[in-house]
């Protein structure tokens, strides 16, 4: 088991501090800064009883509702039933937590969505609309404080021509010809 | 070279900006004034209308839709290893439980539309924008009738390719209906004229909802707390403009199922005149009528409406119920 310390020193002070603010202002019971990996998630940051030894653990295979808001960008506050296992799909099965409200909102910049701030168990009542933007407003702050503190991969130039060379398979038009002058470019590297 | 005022008939070859107006006389218009919720969708059960919903897949056999999903005209798209795109069509379940909900939210207010699956993200969430792009572009292609989009990308890369499908749905006749972001998230495509972005009002009610004067989002519907279907045939209650898009994609069914002749932007007008703050806008002398100063009334009446309605972002949709 990994010393709860250790993790806590290893964690971006200022994503720290959003995130129990987004605890704290929505009464969120656990609260978790997301990033992914390689199809799997990693949780940066954590508050609540249970989740700081979470920063430390090998990833998750992307799902949750976590792993939704990565792929699509799309902010969601849900409520389930008490019995309902959908609820501890994602960063919930790590603690073995079943949570029945949940709020996880996209931490986004141009290059794409870079994290996902994901809270669960409001201590009374549903996670409101309210709830849902001021998480999304602080996710804003997170994304830049992810992309500053390293702790978001940088696509390699490789990673980086693929995804270029995807576009001119979709937009000929547009991307044709500075794919094939990257791909060339990239030939005498 | 025009061939205006030679009195000769459409030619293939020529583009539209060359007909005479003789050519392009309407057979029958309907004037602003009777765009009511009756006329707009009155009676109307979405009959024959095909729906696409790109997502996260839909569960066709959920007792909340009722068998109204064509569950082998579906497509199923992930990015490969190696970069392509691969496409799967026909049946395929939902990897979430976010399309079954939006898919039950048009069921509900669009009972005998058609709804098909186009599912964008892979087996573990995984999504890619190439795959996002290549089903709405499928959609696109089969023309249906409106395509509901509940989820987008902020890859700036991507905004261009996706500026040319919804321009290319657009003019070939496809609806497509976007939820928008909530705020300082860039998201495409609904930020694109082509399309019809969505937020959350605060209402309770399905049939509820208002014109936002401050594009690009451009109507907001019931998103907060609304019972969802979801994966597993079960139930849950969520919040989102993810809800609240579907509102409007169903609403848009139903008037493309009584008005199967409009365009998208006459839809959109539609949905427009309907809308609940500009139908219960206090009357303001120059309001639209039958009258042969209509045109100038319109300009009129639109400058006025958008001084005196509610100037709400997507932000303040909380302050619309």
């Amino acid at each position: 088991m990994t010393d709860p310390g250790d993790s806590w020193r290893r964690v971006d002070p200022t994503l720290q501090a959003l995130l129990a603010a987004a605890v704290g202002a929505t009464s969120a019971t656990e609260g978790w800064v997301v990033t992914e990996d390689d199809g799997r998630l990693t949780v940066q940051a954590a508050v609540g009883a249970s989740s700081p030894a979470l920063v430390a653990r090998p990833g998750v295979a992307a799902g949750g509702t976590a792993g939704f808001v990565l792929a699509t960008g799309q902010p969601l506050a849900l409520t389930l039933r008490p019995d309902d296992p959908r609820g501890a799909e994602g960063i919930p099965s790590l603690l073995g937590l079943r949570p029945t409200t949940v709020v996880a909102v996209p931490c986004g910049t141009d290059d794409g969505v870079v994290g996902v701030i994901e809270l669960i168990d409001k201590a009374e009542g549903a996670f409101t609309f309210d709830d849902l933007e001021l998480v999304t407003l602080l996710a804003g702050v997170a994304a830049a404080a992810l992309t500053a503190s390293g702790s978001v991969s940088v696509p390699s130039p490789a990673e980086l021509a693929g995804d270029l060379e995807r576009l001119a398979a979709a937009d000929p038009v547009h991307y044709a010809a500075v794919a094939t002058t990257v791909t060339a470019l990239m030939g005498r590297l | 070279m025009t061939n205006a005022g030679t009195g000769s008939g459409p030619h293939p070859q020529r583009p539209a900006f060359s007909r005479e107006s003789t050519v392009l006389r309407l057979p029958g218009a309907v004037s602003l004034e009777d765009l009511s919720p009756a006329w707009a969708w009155g009676g109307s059960t979405g009959r024959g209308v095909r729906v696409a919903i790109v997502d996260s897949g839909v569960e066709a056999d959920h007792p909340a839709l009722e068998g109204c999903v064509d569950r082998d005209g579906g497509i199923a798209l992930h990015v490969a290893a190696d970069g392509s795109v691969v496409r799967e069509p026909g049946p395929h379940d939902d990897v979430f439980g976010h399309g079954t909900a939006c898919a039950g939210v048009i069921h509900s207010l669009a009972p005998e539309a058609h709804i098909t699956s186009v599912r964008v993200l892979g087996p573990n969430l995984t999504g890619k924008a190439a795959a996002f792009l290549a089903g709405l572009e499928w959609a696109v292609e089969q023309r249906f009738d409106v395509i509901n989009l509940s989820l987008g990308t902020s890859k700036r890369d991507w905004a261009l390719a996706f500026h040319d499908v919804c321009d290319a749905g657009y003019f070939s006749g496809c609806m497509i209906v976007t939820a928008a972001n909530n705020m300082f998230t860039t998201s495409y495509p609904s930020l694109y004229a082509a399309v019809t972005s969505v937020a959350c009002n605060t209402t309770t009610d399905p049939w509820r909802f208002h014109y936002n004067p401050e594009p690009p989002t451009e109507f907001l519907a019931r998103g907060i707390d609304v019972d969802l279907a979801w994966k597993g045939g079960g139930r849950l209650v969520g919040t989102g403009n993810s809800y609240a898009a579907p509102h409007i994609t169903g609403l848009a069914a139903l008037i493309r199922s009584k008005h199967p002749q409009l365009r998208p932007f006459q839809v959109k007008t539609v949905l427009w005149a309907t809308a609940a703050n500009v139908r219960e806008s206090p009357p303001i002398a120059g309001r639209l009528s039958r009258v042969a100063t209509r045109a100038r009334s319109t300009r009129l009446t639109a400058s006025r409406l958008s001084a005196i309605a509610p100037q709400v972002s997507a932000r303040r949709a909380s302050t619309l119920d």
